[in-house]
């Protein structure tokens, strides 16, 4: 009897405290709620302020290049041989430094987006391929599209992945080989595997790693453009998609870029 | 003081004396939280204290032995609630180096309203550790008992000096430990 009594007793301390637990985890789950808005206004306070913040940057950028390839037009030769060079380092500069900005721009804002949707792979690369149609016909490059699925995921930073992977497989050509671009996808158990193959000049295996970093510059700037964000895009657009993203390649013969989007459907 | 605490302390009486006695001391307490204690509450010092001054007087103990005992218990208990912070670790310095700016920091993140001891730590030598400890609430032999139950846990033999002494009106504790 003593015992069935102490146990009774226990039982209702263990009520008691299950009742105080469960008001803490919803006193704690509101408050996270509310942080978790609060976070989110705040990233949207971010996104817009970097908006603003890069148009407030670009217009001057822009002043500074078109003044200074104005100067260049004018009086290029006039002056001695230093003041030539010097302005078109700033002419130069200057260019780059608007694409970092319209770059980092792109970089603040992925992530930030709505929902997941269903989205279409095949019709987003061909929209890409609409995009990129001035630079495909000055390389006269050919873009092979196999057959890509319906994935489940976020759709502007899909189509920023593909347009990033497609636009440096096109820039990174070889000087007098036409680019061919091959996209194709595989199913794997729980993910979709994605291939963006070229026949560009390829990646020192020494490289191979870094090149996801942002700000990592690949090949001389000189000889190809680029700022290097964009493969540090689609690593944090293929994070996003809990997948990993990772390259093959032989120097001089090519590269291709794989990567992975998790289908939720089938965890 | 958080509640994981005070479940240890009631654990350690429990194990160490019986449930009874528990029960005994528990209704001889005068204790300000009439609910039962869980781990995320936060409760007054004050009423650790009592227990503590209560169950040590029911046991025949004198404080500060009762207090070293369940650091030493203290410590298993924590050691085995959070397996990942004690694992890594083959000694017992590098162990120790950890709680102020690993252990303890994340235990700030698990638990809301913690008040942590701040720990300096100082290497006289390979096999030498001083810590300086201080707190408010100047819980020095629980922490010696923590200790004793660390240098258990790593199966060797710490030895410790202390020395208690003021700066600016603050009171530290020093915790020489030789390592064997
Ligand atoms: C697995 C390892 C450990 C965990 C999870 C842990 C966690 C905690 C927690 C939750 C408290 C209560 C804090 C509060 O009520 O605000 C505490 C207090 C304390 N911890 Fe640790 N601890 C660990 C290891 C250690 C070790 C090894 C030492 C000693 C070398 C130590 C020294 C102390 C002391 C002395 C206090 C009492 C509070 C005070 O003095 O003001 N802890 N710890």
């Amino acid at each position: 009897m003593n015992e069935l009594e102490s146990y009774k007793k226990k039982l209702s301390v263990a009520e008691e405290k299950v009742k105080i637990l469960e008001k803490m985890i919803e006193d704690r789950t509101r408050e996270l709620y509310t942080s978790n808005q609060d976070l989110q206004r705040k990233n949207q306070d971010l996104e817009q302020f970097s908006y603003i913040a890069s148009h407030d940057l670009q217009e001057p950028l822009r002043t500074i290049s078109s003044f200074s390839d104005l100067f260049l037009h004018r009086y290029k030769g006039q002056l001695d041989e230093n003041a030539d060079k010097y302005m078109s380092i700033i002419s130069n500069s200057a260019l780059r430094m608007r694409a970092l900005v319209k770059n980092l721009m792109d970089y603040n804002r992925i992530g930030l987006t709505q929902a997941r949707t269903e989205v279409n792979c095949e019709t987003v690369v061909r929209e890409v391929e609409s995009d990129l149609a001035d630079i495909i016909y000055k390389t006269g490059a050919t873009l092979d599209i196999g057959e890509l699925p319906v994935i489940n995921g976020y759709e502007m930073e899909i189509r920023l992945l593909f347009q990033n992977l497609v636009s440096n497989a096109l820039k990174f050509h070889k000087s007098r080989k036409k680019p061919k671009v091959e996209i194709s996808a595989t199913r794997e158990s729980v993910c979709w595997k994605f291939a963006v193959k070229d026949n560009g000049i390829g990646i020192d295996p020494v490289h191979q790693e870094k090149i996801f970093l942002v700000f990592q510059r690949l090949h001389n700037r000189s000889v190809y453009e680029g700022t290097g964000i964009g493969l540090a895009h689609c690593k944090k657009i293929v994070d996003l998609h809990q997948g990993e993203i990772w390259v093959e390649s032989t120097l001089g013969q090519g590269s291709t870029f794989y990567f992975t989007i998790m289908d939720p459907k089938t965890l | 003081m958080k509640g994981i605490i005070f479940n240890i302390a009631e654990k350690f009486i429990a194990t160490r004396f019986g449930e009874e006695k528990l029960e005994q001391i528990l209704s001889a307490c005068e204790l300000e939280t009439i609910e039962p204690f869980v781990g995320p509450g936060t409760y007054p010092d004050n009423d650790l204290m009592e227990i503590v001054h209560t169950a040590a007087e029911k046991v025949d103990l004198p404080v500060p032995e009762f207090m070293k005992q369940m650091g030493h218990f203290t410590f298993f208990k924590l050691a085995e609630r959070y397996p990942n912070f004690v694992a890594p670790y083959s000694n017992p310095k590098d162990f120790l180096m950890t709680v102020d700016n690993v252990i303890h920091v994340e235990v700030r993140k698990l638990y809301r309203d913690t008040q942590l001891p701040v720990f300096q730590y100082s290497e006289p030598s390979e096999n030498e550790l001083v810590i300086t400890y201080y707190s408010k609430r100047k819980m020095y032999d629980l922490m010696e008992g923590l200790i004793n139950g660390v240098a258990e846990h790593f199966d060797t033999r710490i030895e410790q000096r202390h020395s208690r002494y003021e700066k600016d009106g603050h009171e530290f504790y020093d915790y020489h430990l030789i390592f064997s």
